[in-house]
């Protein structure tokens, strides 16, 4: 086994991935070279330290409470603001449907007044056409 | 009581007691998943908690069709990629706001002075093995994390990753030659 290889495979013989027969090679270079066995010292020594890693985080005892409480308070926002959020979209459209009704109530009899006189002034127009200058002159000339 | 059973009991009654019950029972294996992604104990803490508040959320919607673990282990792994992601993008816009000495600080683990023994394996051998893992393309990242940081086999590796055992095998060869190299580069670099 060159160094190079060995290089390559020394996380995969501390995991024991390598075949039997791999390992035997690699044990053997590291017998013999002295640059290889030192590398292959600081890095497994490294690697280790995956391990101390895993034991610095260790949860809480109240962790699983802690939780608990929170996803429960963040559903009593969550509610809350919902609760008055409807009650105010109610009370705004309520208010809102009343103003429409006297606003639109105002209009409306405005415009009826109009559109009312307006029409029967058409009507009239329509069945009372007025008098055109000529024959108002005519009528005149023979009652003289 | 079983996962399913702790589940049910869960989803039909809020039960209190069953939700805790589940997370002791994981919370240590959530935490060492989340130790994988990031740099400090702190950090694996708080994201340990997003998953367990996400699961309490969404576990209405878990159809029991994978095994509780391999739903939770999921969950793990996404809420730590989000958060590496945003970390990331958190420590470039440091490093390009802050002057360039203090960003190798910013590249060491928070935990590097907390490690045992910390005179002897030295912050630098552990930062530049956080560095070489934080490194390796997400997918061998994920499986190396699970295999190492949380010790499941391949099939439930294949399984939290919905992949082929092979491909399990590939990615987790493949992570361990690249982690070798980069701590052959750092130790030659030392020398």
């Amino acid at each position: 086994m060159t160094c190079k290889t060995l290089n390559n495979k020394m996380l995969l013989y501390i995991d024991g991935n390598l075949s039997s027969n791999e390992s035997i090679k690699l044990e053997e270079h590291l017998h013999s070279c002295e640059k290889c066995k030192k590398l292959f010292e600081q890095v497994s020594q490294t690697y280790a330290l995956i391990n101390e890693e895993k034991g610095l985080a260790e949860a809480d005892k109240d962790f699983a409470s802690q939780i608990w409480k929170q996803v429960h308070k963040n559903r009593e926002l969550k509610q809350t603001p919902s609760i008055i959020k409807l009650s105010i979209i109610t009370t705004l459209a309520a208010a809102g449907i009343a103003l429409g009704v006297i606003v639109g109530g105002t209009f409306n009899e405005i415009s009826l007044q109009n559109t009312n006189t307006e029409t029967w002034e058409q009507l009239a127009d329509e069945y009372f056409p007025e008098p055109s200058l000529d024959y108002i002159t005519s009528i005149n000339l023979e009652t003289e | 009581m079983s996962d399913k059973e702790l589940v049910e009991q869960i989803v039909n009654n809020d039960n209190q007691r069953a939700f805790e019950t589940l997370v002791n029972r994981y919370q240590q294996k959530v935490i060492n998943i989340c130790m994988g992604f990031t740099a400090s104990t702190d950090e694996a803490k708080d994201i340990s908690q997003e998953v367990f508040i996400e699961v309490y959320l969404s576990l209405r919607k878990f159809r029991q069709e994978s095994a509780f673990s391999t739903w939770l282990y999921r969950i793990a792994v996404n809420k730590s990629i989000n958060a590496t992601r945003q970390a990331k993008k958190k420590l470039l816009v440091r490093l390009f706001t802050k002057d360039n000495a203090n960003a190798n600080e910013l590249l060491i683990p928070a935990d590097a002075g907390a490690m045992p023994d910390a005179k002897m394996t030295k912050k630098e051998d552990y930062a530049a093995l956080k560095q070489a893992i934080k490194s390796l393309p997400e997918n061998q990242h994920i499986a190396f994390t699970l295999n190492k940081y949380q010790e499941l086999s391949y099939k439930e590796i294949a399984e939290v990753m919905d992949i082929s055992l092979s491909a399990v095998e590939s990615l987790i060869f493949r992570a361990k030659i690249s982690l070798q190299k980069k701590l052959a580069e750092h130790f030659n670099k030392k020398a």
